[in-house]
């Protein structure tokens, strides 16, 4: 049984979140563990609460990633306006409603609420990756079939990190048999734009250090991308590997 | 069939206008395809259309009897609380002394208002209308169910003790918190989602997905030169302008994305659950949606109104549903659409055949159709031509309606 899935992630804008400093939403050069998580649990059709299936889940991922073309850094502006139609202060500090029985204000003087607010946003514009994932253990559910079944007719729309950045093509790729997530990602054909440009030949790959042997020399590299779905904290540390491999001789499929 | 998903396409021409800047004053831009696009965020389309109170808006919507009485608290908090073996007349005591709470209908409330005043006549006078979704109705029955049990008075005493144990169980932060659940929001709610708390549980998700909007070429733009003139100063015979800049201007046709998440708009204006959306009445989200596709072919995203008056119409709008993952066509425009003759024909050539090739990749299981204007003969591609936007919409409303 094929327990290796492939994910190609191609679209006009996508978000690799990363920490954030102050107003800046910075992004990272690959797709986080929690990012993959919430797109599959979004395909399923989980919520919110489910904080337990989400960490579950997040828990049985292993991926590696391929990176076909790097794209460019795109930094959005954006503007908040705060200011209401009113000039009654509680009802310009009110954010909105919770279940814990109290509202949500907006913390800050008088007339720092009513301002204008800016921020921004970082995305990742015309690149291209493939990521091969799979679940441990294989035969828990949900198996590698159901996310199957759920990227091609996911129960919500799926998008790469925030709701505007929707896919151009089919996330899910197809299935695959192989000794290690790496060796899948190195016996896949490059990724072909409709295009047809000639991308560069130089492909970046990231996997996670320890769990499988790939290309030398490789930089090692530490990301804290696991979410806490209970507190919806990112914490933790894992270590991965990146290196270069060379797209034309990746071999033709695995047939 | 009932489809999951609509999916909405334009291509909108806008020339010598700044739609959207940055904090340069440039106008946002995106590397597609290797070039360099102008681009409308996500946010600013969002905006627009959202605010927009013209003809044909969201507000404009009569709300049905079913959304606007309590039917929506009788099915998804009365019903289930007693299916799960409360009393039903204590449960339907404390829901109406809460929804009265709520709505603003409470003896306490209603003796502010003027009391010559009919309740209704407010309410019909109100401009906002309240509208709530799953995770309020969600907070309303688990606050019914703890305190339904403790009731034991019957007939009118039953009324009254219920109307005092809500008021009892609501302090001054629990009532500012209903009163934040039903704070002017409305529809267009519904659709675009509400302000995000820090309590997940609480949050109303947007139905619809924006994509950011780009050129199908690559960006054309010119720096538009010019000097303010003070009249006074030339008056008095001096010379030189009070302020020379230069500004820039673009000119594109915009591809504009969006997906509707249909479950989801359904649940946020009935308060069913997701799966129950074909139980539930979907006249509103079709009339909604009608609307919005008027509004997103017909409304501006634009800024400097006084010096670019960007007033546009999509020339083409393609209209599917599915129960497939959803996809932007974006990649038709991979490669920068080049003018030889009539850019509206080589963009509609280059997207017809882009559709025509990913149907035969994965074949299509959905409903197309698309109205459009000018060289319409070169589309070519598995959907209905419909005559006019109106044919779209009611299209749009049909599958809506389905089931």
């Amino acid at each position: 049984m094929a327990t290796i899935l492939l994910l190609q992630l191609d679209a006009p804008l996508m978000s690799f979140g990363g920490p954030m400093v102050d107003n800046r939403g910075v992004i990272q050069d690959l797709p986080g563990l929690s990012m993959f998580t919430g797109l599959l649990a979004n395909a399923l059709g989980w919520d919110h609460s489910q904080a337990g299936d989400l960490n579950r889940l997040q828990q049985r991922i292993r991926y590696a990633v391929r990176r076909d073309l790097p794209g460019s850094r795109l930094r959005d502006f954006q503007t908040v306006d705060f200011s209401q139609a009113t000039d009654d202060l509680r009802v310009a500090q009110l954010v909105g409603w919770t279940t814990r029985g109290r509202p949500e204000l907006r913390k800050g003087a008088n007339n720092t609420i009513r301002e204008k607010h800016i921020r921004y946003r970082d995305y990742l514009a015309d690149a291209l990756y493939l990521v091969a994932l799979r679940l441990v253990p294989a035969d828990e559910a949900p198996t590698v079939e159901d996310l199957e079944r759920a990227l091609v007719q996911p129960e919500r729309p799926l998008f790469l990190g925030r709701k505007s950045c929707i896919p151009s093509e089919r996330l899910f790729a197809g299935r695959a048999d192989a000794d290690s997530l790496l060796d899948c990602l190195l016996h896949h054909p490059p990724l072909q734009r409709p295009a047809g440009d000639q991308g560069p030949t130089e492909a970046t790959v990231w996997w996670e250090d320890g769990e499988e042997t790939g290309p030398s020399p490789s930089a090692i590299e530490a990301v804290s991308d696991e979410r806490d779905w209970q507190t919806q904290l990112h914490g933790g540390q894992r270590f991965l590997r990146r290196s270069t491999v060379n797209l034309g001789e990746v071999h033709n499929g695995t047939e | 069939m009932a489809f999951h998903f609509l999916q909405l396409h334009t291509l909108t021409p806008y020339a010598g206008a700044l739609l959207n800047r940055d904090d340069a004053g440039f106008a946002k831009s995106l590397r597609f395809g290797g070039t360099t696009r102008t681009r409308i965020s996500s946010q600013c389309l969002k905006r627009h259309w959202r605010t927009y109170n013209g003809p044909g808006g969201l507000h404009e919507i009569e709300l049905p009897e079913s959304i606007r009485s309590r039917r929506t608290f009788d099915e998804y908090v009365v019903k289930p609380l007693v299916e799960d073996g409360l009393e039903e007349a204590a449960v339907r005591a404390v829901t109406h002394a809460f929804m009265a709470e709520l709505l603003g209908e409470s003896p306490k409330a209603k003796g502010k208002k003027d009391k010559k005043d009919d309740a209704a006549e407010q309410a019909a006078h109100t401009s906002q209308v309240t509208v709530l979704g799953r995770p309020e109705v969600e907070y309303v029955k688990e606050q019914v169910r703890s305190l339904a049990p403790g009731l034991g008075s019957k007939g009118d005493a039953l009324e009254k003790q219920a109307a005092k144990v809500v008021q009892a169980s609501l302090d001054k932060e629990a009532k500012k918190n209903l009163s934040a659940m039903t704070m002017p929001a409305g529809l267009s709610a519904a659709l675009f989602g509400r302000m995000v708390t820090g309590d997940l549980l609480a949050r109303t998700d947007a139905a619809i997905h924006v994509a950011h909007a780009f050129t199908v070429h690559e960006q054309e733009q010119e720096d538009d030169y010019f000097a303010a003139i003070d009249d006074l100063v030339q008056e008095a015979g001096e010379l030189g302008s009070g302020h020379i800049n230069t500004t820039e201007l673009t000119s594109g046709l915009f591809y504009g994305y969006v997906v509707v998440d249909l479950p989801l708009l359904v649940s946020n204006l009935t308060g069913c659950e997701r799966s129950q959306w074909h139980e539930a009445d979907r006249g509103v989200a079709a009339d909604l949606l009608r609307r919005f596709l008027h509004i997103m072919a017909t409304v501006s995203p634009g800024a400097k109104l006084g010096s670019t008056a960007p007033y546009s119409c999509s020339h083409l709008v393609l209209a599917e549903a599915a129960n497939q993952q959803p996809r932007t066509l974006a990649n038709a425009f991979l490669r920068a659409v080049r003018a030889k003759e009539d850019i509206l024909e080589e963009t509609y050539r280059a997207l017809s055949a882009y559709v025509v090739a990913a149907d035969n990749m994965y074949p299509w299981q959905g409903a197309r159709c698309y109205a459009g204007m000018g060289p319409v003969d070169a589309i070519d591609m598995p959907a209905e031509r419909k005559g006019t936007i109106d044919d779209v919409k009611a299209w749009v409303g049909e599958r809506v309606l389905e089931s």
